[in-house]
């Protein structure tokens, strides 16, 4: 019978003090381990196919890329960094100011992505990817 | 002495809900974040500034170019010319379809704009070009 009796005289307990430090812990690895890596990127919407609409070309500004990366915009060589002044101040003077991209076939996609980023830089509303 | 009116009564915040908290937390975490890779090709992606997040995951499709010219969507690669037909498919299911294009900073503009073509054909008119944060 004294066998049985034992039980219970000693309470055994498990220390859980530390338990939060532990899940904290746990908590600060999953946080910083996680990448919640959304994609970022330039939006862009593409005219619909046969939807192309006829405008008044006092309204467009062209920006031409050739192969080696050089803007031409209007004719006029421009620095890409610089295309975001020009570009505001071409919005300031016609806010209905329509830009049209045009790369030729060999520039690269780089370039290209840069130019748009500097458009978007600029606020400017409407971005036309002429093909 | 003024300084001995501390009172003697102990204050203390119930800490043995602590770590249910705190795991809460941890599974929400856990459900939470995605730990997807992407199935794609091997990328260099350009840089740019101006940037938007993409809102959700759910509409989106990509197109991963690289500068080989390779074109893969959904982890398989296709001609430029066959797009159209996926994308239409694509687009037909999920009308409010982003297609997100992933492709490497050397890529020629030719390529780039044999998509969009291919593209518009689909109707698949919102396009957001991958860049990484400058």
């Amino acid at each position: 019978m004294s066998l049985l009796k034992k039980k219970g005289v000693r309470e055994a307990e498990m220390p859980s003090d530390s338990l939060a430090d532990i899940a904290f812990l746990i908590l600060i690895f999953f946080m910083v381990a996680t990448t919640i890596d959304m994609d970022k990127g330039i939006g862009i919407v593409l005219p619909s196919e046969g939807g192309e609409i006829e405008m008044s070309s006092k309204n467009i500004t062209n920006i031409l890329i050739d192969p080696r990366g050089t803007v031409l915009m209007d004719d006029k060589e421009v620095e890409i960094r610089d295309i975001k002044g020009v570009v505001e101040t071409l919005q300031m003077q016609n806010p209905k100011m329509v830009f049209s991209v045009k790369a030729h076939a060999r520039t690269k996609y780089k370039v290209y992505v840069e130019v748009l980023d500097q458009l978007k830089q600029a606020k400017t509303r409407v971005i036309s990817i002429a093909e | 002495m003024k300084f001995k009116k501390k009172s003697k009564m102990k204050i203390s915040i119930p800490t043995a809900s602590m770590p249910d908290i705190v795991f809460m937390l941890i599974f929400f975490f856990m459900v939470s974040s995605v730990l997807r890779t992407h199935d794609g090709l091997n990328v260099v992606l350009p840089k740019a500034k101006q940037i938007e997040k993409l809102e959700s995951r759910v509409h989106v499709t990509y197109i991963w170019v690289s500068k080989e010219g390779m074109i893969s969507i959904d982890g398989r690669l296709f001609q430029a010319q066959s797009i159209r037909n996926i994308m239409y498919e694509k687009r037909t299911t999920d009308p409010q379809l982003i297609v997100s294009v992933r492709a490497d900073e050397l890529v020629n503009m030719e390529m780039v704009s044999n998509i969009h073509k291919e593209l518009r054909l689909a109707d698949a008119l919102a396009v957001n070009y991958s860049t990484r944060a400058m």
